[in-house]
């Protein structure tokens, strides 16, 4: 147990070392300066640009840079679409589809194709049985890539907005998302893959295996090329797995060590935007302002999810068996979590995928204690900030910072001002705006799901649970994570529909205000710091920062949490079960 | 304005297809072709052949060892039984040590245990009555079976593993101690020495991976597959 916390601490910690060095080749890889890999990488980024007819110094305006966002997405949604659809139509199938699946039916196609465009891989369907080698590879990888390079970009740009001292434009988005792509994404993946396949995740293009086991029984194995899609998947904070059991299966995740080493992947990128972001506005200590904030929330949530699933189910108390940590067992909730990564780790996991916006599991968060459960639920419902997904993360939490100026500002008597520039009414509004889109989406669609039919038969238990079931589809599909309370069944017309919607509002609704407040905060002059100004580089206003965000989280889904897990854990400890 | 949109969508779709190229083609087959020379057994699976080059399963891939009979159609399959409760449950073959339950489905959503080829877990709540009573039935099952006893024949608590899903349906191993609560069962069904036996299980036991990542385990495949072999002999 001791041995355990010791390693989800170096798994923290090891981020932490990586992500400052990360963060300053980000910074140098957005500003177009030279690094590292430009020997090699500077001449295929302009066959890139040559190829698609951009020019590298052709900047653009906010409304110009969302335009290229969504047409990228939409053409990228449709490009999916066809390719899931008609999977059993394109040649070489015995190579790419050797199961012979057919293809996917239209609505759960639209579903996947908005889900993996929009970072969320929120997965109606199960891979194994479902999607070709081809489909697996090139339709949703791809998405996995630009998805992660669109948050990526998106971050930056908000940045430049904060850092620029008075423009117009903030940056070109084909420029950032091939820059994202070439020199940060694809050189980490390519490692990132042989230290999977190293330890036993499978890459290759095999049909299934019929294995004849002890018994003689035959046993068929799903194969296929799965390390490639794994990094990407945690790396860029994509989530959807090869297979349905995603990283718990050993394919995905073989041991310990792969676990430890996908936990790193998800947070890696996001822990380090917040040192790209310090560096290129000149102070790192605001970038690591932020970062404390984060951190401590993450490591709070760890905290809770490894007590609450340590401390096991009481509901299995009278059922004859021991949930007590022992030096042969690890004890604790183990219903939908595997030996081999036991409690403590388990649970880390469950806080770091909701903390950003992966959507990776290694465990079933349906099985989950109540108050374990209540964890991904309240993560993903702040907004997923903790330390967020790639970029996404990033441009969320500094939605929060300007409010949390905002109130510094109230409280102090003076104008607000972040980074030397002036936060008015208009800035204010639009921070404000972003984040109401969250429980506008969360809230209005469980509230309609509960109400009507096709809603109300989706969730698989029954009780609070079933409630929290449908709470964690749309928090999930708005946070666009992809975790699942997998109980629920989403393949159906209501539900794809209703969290496609989700999906969308949660990326593109929420970025409107976002680029509209960098191409505002862009325009503006920077000026001194006086005395009254409230310095934003500081514990002080780290506490500050954690105060709004859990403020803001806690008021606004304290009463539907109520009724789901909260409710539920006093039931459970009461005896009533459903 | 019109044009300007038109030569956007044009970038857009040529920028998505050079992702899908770079990303979705080439780095997919070189890393195949990389991980092919330089780790083919794990990127193949880690299978695990018999002496005669049989393919009987892969390291990482948990089996179920309940007794089997014939179909009607001749293939060997799991027997099945009903419990107290009229629930079907799968007989376990007491020779072997056993993985832990597993909730997996056929092509047509019947049971079928420890199927690779559709991972999932039971996704059961913790205050579901299902999971409750699906839970002591298994673990009275088990104590039926001399599994978990004290000296006095008495039962001990069970080990939360061995009465728990993973979240595949195929959990590769059990702890150390859900290993143990087994030997008098094996022993017993085998004739072998539970002394010996236990021997064999410590010596299965894997630490955790560099000191500290994950948990202790027991690979249960290559545990049965060592006292197939004569190891407690």
């Amino acid at each position: 147990m001791l041995w355990e916390i010791i390693g989800v601490v170096v798994t923290f910690a090891a981020v932490v070392l990586c992500a400052r060095p990360l963060g300053k080749y980000m910074a140098k890889v957005f500003s177009g300066e030279r690094t590292l890999l430009s020997r090699v990488l500077h001449p295929v980024e302009r066959g890139v640009y040559r190829l698609i007819g951009v020019k590298e110094d052709d900047e653009q305006t906010w409304v110009r840079y969302l335009a290229a966002t969504l047409v990228v997405t939409v053409v990228s949604i449709l490009v999916t679409f066809l390719l899931l659809r008609f999977q059993d139509r394109l040649p070489f199938q015995s190579v790419i589809n050797p199961q012979g699946f057919p293809g996917v039916a239209p609505d759960l196609a639209m579903n996947t194709s908005i889900s993996f465009a929009t970072n969320t891989n929120w997965q109606n369907y199960a891979g194994e049985a479902t999607m070709s080698y081809f489909s697996q590879m090139v339709a949703l990888v791809m998405h996995n890539f630009l998805s992660a390079a669109t948050g990526l970009a998106l971050a930056i740009a908000l940045i430049r907005g904060l850092a620029r001292r008075s423009g117009k434009t903030l940056g070109s988005f084909y420029v950032d998302v091939t820059r994202g792509i070439l020199y940060v994404l694809l050189p980490i993946a390519v490692i990132g893959t042989l230290v999977y396949v190293s330890q036993g995740a499978i890459q290759n293009f095999s049909g299934y295996t019929q294995a004849h086991t002890l018994t003689g029984v035959t046993q068929t194995i799903a194969q296929g090329p799965v390390a490639s899609q794994e990094i990407i998947k945690d790396l860029g904070n994509n989530g959807g797995g090869f297979f349905n059991a995603n990283s718990a299966h050993p394919y995905e995740n073989p041991n310990g060590f792969t676990n430890a080493f996908t936990i790193f992947s998800l947070l890696l990128i996001s822990i380090s935007l917040t040192f790209t972001f310090g560096r290129m506005v000149g102070n790192i200590k605001q970038g690591m302002a932020v970062l404390a904030a984060m951190g401590v929330i993450l490591a709070g949530m760890t905290g809770i999810a490894i007590y609450a699933e340590q401390a096991g189910n009481p509901a299995l108390n009278g059922a004859g068996v021991t949930q007590v940590a022992s030096a042969s067992q690890s004890g604790g909730n183990m219903e939908g979590k595997s030996v081999r990564f036991g409690i403590p780790q388990s649970s880390q996991f469950v806080a770091s995928t909701t903390g950003t916006s992966t959507g990776s599991v290694d465990a079933s968060h349906d099985s989950l204690t109540a108050l374990g459960g209540l964890v991904p639920l309240l993560s993903m419902e702040l907004g997923e900030i903790t330390p967020g997904g790639i970029g996404a993360g990033l441009y969320g939490m500094l939605m929060f910072v300007i409010l949390g100026v905002f109130i510094a500002g109230l409280m102090v008597g003076r104008t607000p001002e972040y980074l030397g520039k002036k936060i008015d009414a208009r800035e204010v509004k639009l921070a404000a705006l972003a984040i109401l889109i969250l429980p506008l989406s969360i809230l209005g669609f469980t509230a309609l799901s509960v109400l009507v039919t096709p809603g109300q038969v989706g969730p698989l238990n029954s009780g609070p649970h079933g409630f929290s079931e449908i709470l964690y589809a749309f928090s999930s599909a708005t946070g666009n994570n992809g975790s699942a309370f997998a109980g629920l069944t989403g393949n159906t017309l209501y539900y794809n529909t209703t969290l496609e919607l989700a999906m969308w509002m949660g990326r593109y609704l929420f970025l409107i205000p976002i680029l509209a407040l960098a191409g505002s905060m862009v325009k503006k002059k920077v000026i001194p710091a006086s005395a009254g100004t409230f310095p934003t580089d500081t514990p002080l206003f780290s506490l500050l920062l954690i105060g709004v965000v859990l403020v803001i989280g806690a008021l606004t889904f304290f009463p539907a949490l109520t009724l789901g897990p909260i409710l539920e854990h006093l039931q459970i400890v009461a005896g009533h079960l459903h | 304005m019109l044009r300007k949109l038109l030569r956007e969508l044009w970038v857009g779709t040529r920028i998505t297809l050079a992702v899908t190229v770079v990303c979705g083609i080439a780095y997919p087959l070189v890393m195949t072709g990389v991980s092919q020379v330089a780790f083919n057994h794990q990127a193949n699976g880690s299978l695990v052949t018999d002496s005669k080059g049989n393919i009987i399963g892969s390291s990482l891939i948990g089996q179920c060892y309940y007794k089997t009979t014939t179909d009607k159609s001749g293939n060997v399959v799991y027997q099945t039984s009903k419990d107290d409760q009229g629930n079907t449950i799968f007989v376990i073959d007491t020779r072997y040590f056993q993985s832990r339950p597993s909730f997996t489905v056929d092509a047509n959503g019947k049971p079928l245990p420890c199927n690779a080829a559709n991972s999932t877990g039971s996704n059961l709540a913790p205050s579901s009555k299902i999971l409750v009573s699906r839970v002591t039935g298994y673990t009275d099952y088990l104590h039926s079976l001399g599994v978990a006893k004290n000296l006095d024949g008495s039962n001990a608590p069970m080990p939360v593993d061995l009465v728990t899903g993973d979240f595949t349906g195929f959990d590769p191993d059990i702890s150390e101690a859900g290993a143990l609560a087994q030997v008098a069962m094996v022993a017993s069904a085998r004739h072998l020495d539970p002394v010996k036996l236990r021997q064999v299980v410590e010596a299965h036991v894997e630490g955790r991976d560099l000191g500290i990542f994950g948990s202790p385990h027991v690979n249960v495949l290559s545990l049965n597959m060592a006292i197939d072999a004569g190891a407690a002999s």
